[in-house]
């Protein structure tokens, strides 16, 4: 029921006080609170692994204002603030920042020196990921690191190694005499269809909180290549709900 | 509205529960996606194994073959060999696995210091070949057979895992243990598309009310046979045998009502 400030002197009798703030709001609002745009927004969470591991791995515990963007970009830790937000996808990935001033990441056959180690028999080879919302448990995935793997793509990767040596005598087999080292490479699955696709998106409400975690109940999983994440070095493990943002016509 | 004569005992609870429930079980239920998973010990010893057991035993209790408390990340179920709680599910797939321990929980004595252990996959990439190529699934509901399937770690796969990969070798030093730079990694396929993936869909999805009682098993029926003994995988000098666990997952939806 639009009414015009200047000219209205009295409201009509049961008139309520939504009406009146309703018609206030489609005439002068900055924000079109009836209309609403969905965009595909994918919101994430880098969380510093320790070195000791953890028994749990909480994501989403700071907002984008607390810490920085390469963080997260949610703006409400532990909610998607006054949006709304239909989940449709959760992945996990890792990363390893290397200060300018540090050694770069090795891809050395040692397990203190590469991070082959960690991803073949370490932090992905365990934990139980779970989304709350409110005190519901709407999602509970074992190894999520390879259960719900990063769905975006792949570097590509050629490793050259070097040749064998061998020996050959008369009326003998080859016997090889020396060899290379050959260089560990380990990744996760990136595949887009192999992400956690979910058949049922779950939908969250406008300041709802969540929970995001990881859980390693059965015991820690220290990080592995204590060679690659020191001198500044950092592994990151990656939190990623996919979805559509609603938020107001603005 | 009071009971009549002509009413049920199943309508008179309706009403009541419609009137004073504390969910809506009869009008509105929410569909979740869901995982139900279960992993057991790999038992040592020289003979080998012949049979592991899914779903009998629950977190909390000693998984019998490896003596390890089981939490929810070795299984998810409440109860033994049923569902439980107030939900029910839908399975549309079931997923079998390997998963080798994650280095630090290796029980085997120096395992877990050992500097080398990702160039010394080799031996247990032989094992997890001549494992995970046989036995027999079966899963049991109600005393009903529902599935017999043979080679389940090939016929049924995880449909999860790791990406590319090249295992490390050195030519040099700890390379006795390697067999002259020679290296490997096997894991489960992780191949999965939906319906069309390498995972074992399940035509029409299997219902299990909370208290549906099932079992599965893998076995090694075949007279005289085992599965390989899981000793001597680690040659760091001390021959130790992996902590390996073999796991079942049941993937679907889980049914409950809106609360």
């Amino acid at each position: 029921m639009p009414f015009d400030l200047s000219k209205t002197q009295t409201l009509p009798a049961g008139t309520t006080s939504a009406q009146v703030l309703s018609s206030l709001q489609s005439q002068f609002g900055a924000v079109r609170y009836q209309d609403q745009q969905g965009l595909r927004y994918p919101y994430y969470y880098n969380l510093a692994y320790p070195a000791a591991g953890s028994s749990v791995l909480q994501f989403f515990g700071t907002s984008l204002g607390q810490s920085s963007a390469q963080i997260t970009n949610v703006e409400q830790a532990g909610g998607f603030g006054n949006v709304s937000f239909l989940l449709s996808a959760v992945y996990f990935d890792f990363w390893v920042y290397n200060p300018a001033t540090g050694g770069q990441p090795q891809s050395y056959t040692d397990d203190t020196t590469a991070i082959y180690s960690d991803i073949v028999h370490g932090f992905t080879q365990g934990g139980v990921f779970e989304f709350t919302v409110g005190n519901l448990k709407w999602i509970q995935t074992l190894l999520p690191f390879m259960f719900a793997p990063p769905g975006n793509g792949r570097l590509r990767h050629a490793l050259s190694q070097g040749a064998f040596a061998f020996s050959q005598a008369a009326l003998t087999p080859f016997a090889v005499t020396g060899s290379q080292n050959v260089l560990a490479y380990a990744d996760l699955e990136r595949r887009a269809c192999r992400k956690m696709n979910l058949v049922n998106p779950i939908f969250i409400a406008p300041q709802q909180n969540f929970t995001a975690q990881i859980n390693y109940p059965s015991g820690l999983i220290p990080i592995i290549a204590t060679a690659v994440v020191t001198g500044g070095a950092v592994l990151y493990v990656r939190c990623c709900l996919d979805g559509y943002k609603f938020t107001p016509v603005g | 509205m009071p009971p009549v004569l002509s009413q049920s005992s199943d309508q008179v609870l309706a009403s009541i529960q419609a009137q004073y429930g504390t969910a809506q079980f009869n009008d509105t239920w929410e569909c979740q996606d869901w995982q139900y998973w279960d992993m057991v010990g790999y038992a040592s010893g020289a003979a080998g194994p012949t049979a592991f057991t899914f779903f009998s035993v629950p977190a909390g209790q000693a998984d019998p073959a490896n003596g390890v408390i089981k939490t929810q990340e070795q299984t998810n179920l409440i109860n033994p060999n049923q569902i439980g709680g107030n939900e029910v599910f839908m399975a549309t797939k079931l997923r079998t696995f390997a998963l080798n321990s994650a280095k630090a929980r290796q029980l085997g004595t120096g395992v877990s210091a050992d500097a080398s252990f990702s160039a010394r996959q080799l031996v247990f990439a032989r094992f997890l070949q001549v494992a995970l190529s046989q036995g027999v699934l079966t899963w049991t509901i109600m005393q009903k057979k529902w599935q017999i399937l043979d080679r389940p770690f090939i016929t049924m796969p995880a449909g999860f895992g790791l990406g590319e990969l090249t295992p490390p070798a050195v030519g040099t030093g700890a390379g006795a243990a390697i067999n002259n730079g020679a290296n490997a990694y096997i894991g489960d396929s992780p191949y999965d598309l939906g319906s069309v993936g390498d995972t074992f869909s399940l035509a029409q999805p299997v219902f299990l009310a909370p208290n549906t009682s099932f079992e599965m098993s893998i076995t090694q029926p075949l007279a005289g046979a085992s599965f390989p003994p899981n000793q001597n995988l680690y040659a760091a000098g001390v021959n130790q045998p992996a902590t390996l666990w073999l796991g079942v997952m049941l993937d679907g939806f889980k049914l409950r009502p809106r609360q």
